[in-house]
């Protein structure tokens, strides 16, 4: 679960708001989609929901811990895939695993049996023992998944995970995404493409601005019911976001 | 604990780039590069380690030659002081991984304790290359019993912790004070108004010395250790790991425990300081222009005076690349200081003047032609960015003169520097002008070699902005020319000598011969941008 109470982030003292009293709950065992378009505050949200950033206002809770009170415990609870893999030190993708599983306290026996599966399904047995810097953005997208899976967190949480990933890597990210829905987890993720929320989501929300122009399945918003700001807008954001 | 472990051993294994490293090498064709780099590391140590007998001769002449191993321990001290801060800055707040780390579960004082230890083990390293030599060296000519090299050896550990706490302390504490959003980018500015504020105390320093006849800083010299470990207790301790028996057992014992407690202690506190200053710092983004301004930005500027800035705002921005440049403009005054000292002050003018121009042009070259955050990464320092100058619609001559012009910049400030400390040393207004006018043409040689080097073997794919400055065939490209100039400098000298002209003629004959070798490998250096530009894959 992951829960929103008016959360707000600006990033400059009394600037403009990046993120305006976001109100949010997303339950175990649904997929919920993040829509909206550039600079909308999609990232900022989710860095707030991970514990990057600090929101100026508002809680945050990720399956029942706060983050703000308790960060080191709701942490442990997230898996993250950033919207910018990057290659942040000269090291093989296996020593960044490890890196990622010993902070995480993940056992020698659950290591033994996710990262084989983990590799296997992502077609990564054998980049992940290449240097981290020479990976392809994909290859750099697909470890940072695979990173963000090793500890079987309760909420996953992706930033744009479809950029730069082939159709086939794509796809198995979608699947992932449906079999952990199915093991009753929180799946959180933002994207730009309404096609493929349209496809995967069990509900959505539509950010702009900061703020939160509407929430509920996306039959709902297509019919303009659910939780509607104004109906013109969504309509209008709905054309952005289809790119017609 | 053990994800603090983990934490710290990922970021040894980035910052001494050992996956890097064993990837290269696992390649046979690459091996030579280890030999290569052996080699000179071979000789920098016997470079050294003549630098420290020179020293402890001098110290033994005055009569005081245990004084030797207190000014090792202070000069360790203010060594990791001076070089740690900037890595500090990077590692506690200026890292790419900064956004890949604090989601992870880990405690700041754990992020900060692992930091820390990674900063910590760096300084150790350096200790070992450019002290350890030192104080082995001192222990054979005073005689001291085999346990003094085991407590050698455990001081070099525990050394570094004290100037890191305090620099630590320092660099937290600023950055949670300064509103870095705002003023951020007028900070960064500040570095060339630190540079003439150097100056001045140099000079100040100079002129207090030239008044004193050199002795005063020989006899203050002396008195530094005492007076420094006199403010700060601890450091008795450390001066007295170098008596013999027990007392020094005794003294490492304290100075250990001290030191851990000190770590610990700054673990513990610096932890929630530093996750505030963090959140500050994440918060910085980009500024935005002023509407108003745009009009007044339209008009039209020459390339080659775009990218002129450009090549300025390569250096100011990054504090690591700033300090390097400023490092060498502290470094070689000092030396030509103590150099001056060491011969017996300044009383033999009987020098000729043909020797004191010879020393002031080796200076400039010391000085300005072989540092390493210039001309030799000047291509390097653009990193990732690199396929812009091969996007731009910019001949590839008008950009490397870019590159070439500013490094000239850096490398008359040099001239001026040296001519200027001629003139206050020896009062000799005429060679000093041809200080200046011969180091500015030679300089320019090396700044073109400086350039065709890392044209040669640029590092663009560097993940902190260290290593651009590094490279192990930069280093040995440097070994070789340095050789070549500390070979070629006394020789022509000596030639001049032999041949025996008026000064002016030779100047001009020597004037003449250089500005033709400097049109030649310019058009050399334009021919090589040429070709190389195209072939470096951005
Ligand atoms: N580091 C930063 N400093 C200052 N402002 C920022 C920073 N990061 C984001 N912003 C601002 O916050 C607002 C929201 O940005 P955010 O990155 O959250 O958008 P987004 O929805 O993720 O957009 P995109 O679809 O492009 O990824 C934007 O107006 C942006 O300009
Ligand atoms: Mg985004």
């Amino acid at each position: 679960m992951i829960w929103l109470g008016n959360v707000s982030k600006s990033y400059e003292k009394g600037g403009e708001l990046a993120v305006d009293r976001l109100q949010l709950q997303v339950k175990p065992g649904e997929i919920f989609g993040f829509l909206g378009p550039n600079g909308a505050g999609k990232t900022t949200t989710i860095k707030m929901v991970t514990g990057i950033l600090r929101p100026d206002e508002g809680e945050i809770e990720v399956d029942g811990v706060s983050m703000v009170d308790s960060p080191l415990e709701a942490k442990g609870r997230i898996g993250y895939v950033p919207d910018q893999p990057e290659a942040i030190m000269r090291v093989t993708g296996w020593e960044y695993l490890r890196f990622i599983a010993d902070v995480y306290g993940v056992s020698e026996e659950e290591r033994k049996v996710r990262l084989p599966q983990l590799l296997e399904r992502y077609g990564m047995e054998e980049a992940v023992y290449d240097l981290m810097n020479g990976y392809s953005r994909g290859m750099k997208q697909k470890l940072a998944v695979i990173a963000s899976l090793i500890h079987d967190p309760a909420v996953w949480i992706l930033d744009e995970p479809m950029v730069g990933l082939d159709p086939q890597a794509a796809m198995v990210v979608k699947e992932e995404m449906k079999k952990w829905r199915d093991r009753g987890k929180t799946i959180f993720f933002s994207t730009h493409v309404l096609e493929v929320a349209e496809r995967l989501c069990d509900r959505v929300a539509i950010l702009q601005k900061g703020q939160l122009m509407a929430v509920g399945t996306m039959d709902e918003l297509k019919q303009g019911s659910g939780v509607v700001a104004d109906e013109e807008t969504l309509e209008r954001l709905f054309l952005e976001l289809t790119g017609t | 604990m053990k994800k603090g472990w983990a934490l710290f051993e990922l970021i040894v294994r980035g910052q001494f780039r050992l996956s890097y490293f064993r990837d290269r090498y696992q390649k046979k064709s690459r091996r030579w590069e280890i030999g290569v780099g052996l080699l000179g590391l071979v000789l920098l140590e016997w470079f050294i380690l003549n630098l420290y007998g020179g020293a402890y001769h001098l110290f033994d002449q005055i009569g005081q030659p245990e004084k030797v191993f207190q000014l090792l321990v202070i000069g360790g001290v203010l060594w990791v002081l001076v070089t740690s801060i900037t890595h500090l800055i990077q590692q506690l707040y200026f890292t790419q991984d900064a956004e890949v780390v604090s989601p992870l579960p880990l405690t700041p004082n754990q992020v900060v304790g692992a930091r820390l230890a990674g900063v910590w083990l760096g300084q150790v390293v350096g200790m070992v290359i450019f002290f350890l030599p030192g104080f082995y060296l001192y222990g054979l000519n005073i005689g001291m019993g085999p346990s003094y090299y085991i407590l050698v050896l455990d001081l070099l550990l525990a050394l570094p912790v004290l100037p890191i706490v305090f620099t630590g302390s320092l660099v937290l504490g600023l950055m949670r004070a300064i509103p870095w959003g705002k003023y951020h980018h007028q900070l960064r500015r500040l570095g060339p108004i630190f540079i003439a504020l150097l100056y001045v105390v140099m000079f100040v320093l100079i002129q207090w010395v030239n008044g004193g006849r050199g002795t005063f800083l020989a006899q203050g010299m002396l008195d530094v250790p005492g007076t420094i470990a006199s403010y700060f207790y601890p450091l008795h301790w450390a001066l007295g790991v170098g008596s013999s028996g027990i007392s020094g057992w005794i003294n490492a014992l304290f100075f250990d425990s001290f030191s851990l407690c000190l770590a610990l202690l700054f673990i513990i506190i610096g932890g929630s300081l530093y996750q505030k200053g963090l959140h500050k710092i994440s918060m910085d983004g980009k500024r935005t222009g002023k509407p108003g301004k745009v009009e007044s930005n339209l008009k039209e500027r020459s390339p080659f005076r775009v990218l002129l800035r450009r090549e300025y705002h390569l250096l100011m921005d990054t504090p690591v690349f700033v300090t390097n440049v400023i490092f060498q403009f502290v470094i070689v005054p000092l030396v030509f200081l103590v150099g001056n000292l060491s011969e017996g002050g300044i009383d033999d003018l009987s020098i000729p003047p043909i020797f004191l121009h010879l020393g002031g042009v080796v200076m400039i070259l010391v000085m300005g032609a072989m540092n390493d955050g210039e001309a030799r990464s000047a291509l390097s320092r653009e990193g990732r960015f690199f396929y812009l100058s091969k996007v731009i619609p910019v001949p590839w001559r008008i950009q490397i003169g870019a590159k070439y012009t500013f490094a000239m910049m850096i490398l008359l400030c040099a001239c001026v520097t040296i001519s200027l400390l001629q003139v206050l040393f020896f009062g000799t207004w005429m060679i000093s002008l041809w200080t200046f006018i011969t180091g500015a043409l030679v300089g320019s040689l090396f700044v073109q070699v400086g350039l065709l080097i890392d044209l040669r073997m640029p590092n663009l794919t560097w993940q902190t902005p260290r290593e651009a400055l590094q490279g192990l065939g930069r280093l040995w490209m440097y070994l070789l020319l340095a050789g070549f100039v500390g070979f070629v400098g006394p020789l022509t000298g000596f030639l001049v000598e032999e041949v025996d002209l008026p000064f002016i003629q030779m100047q001009l004959i020597w004037s003449a011969l250089f500005i033709g070798l400097n049109v030649a490998s310019w058009k050399w250096l334009v021919k090589v941008a040429n070709r190389r530009y195209q072939e470096i894959d951005g």
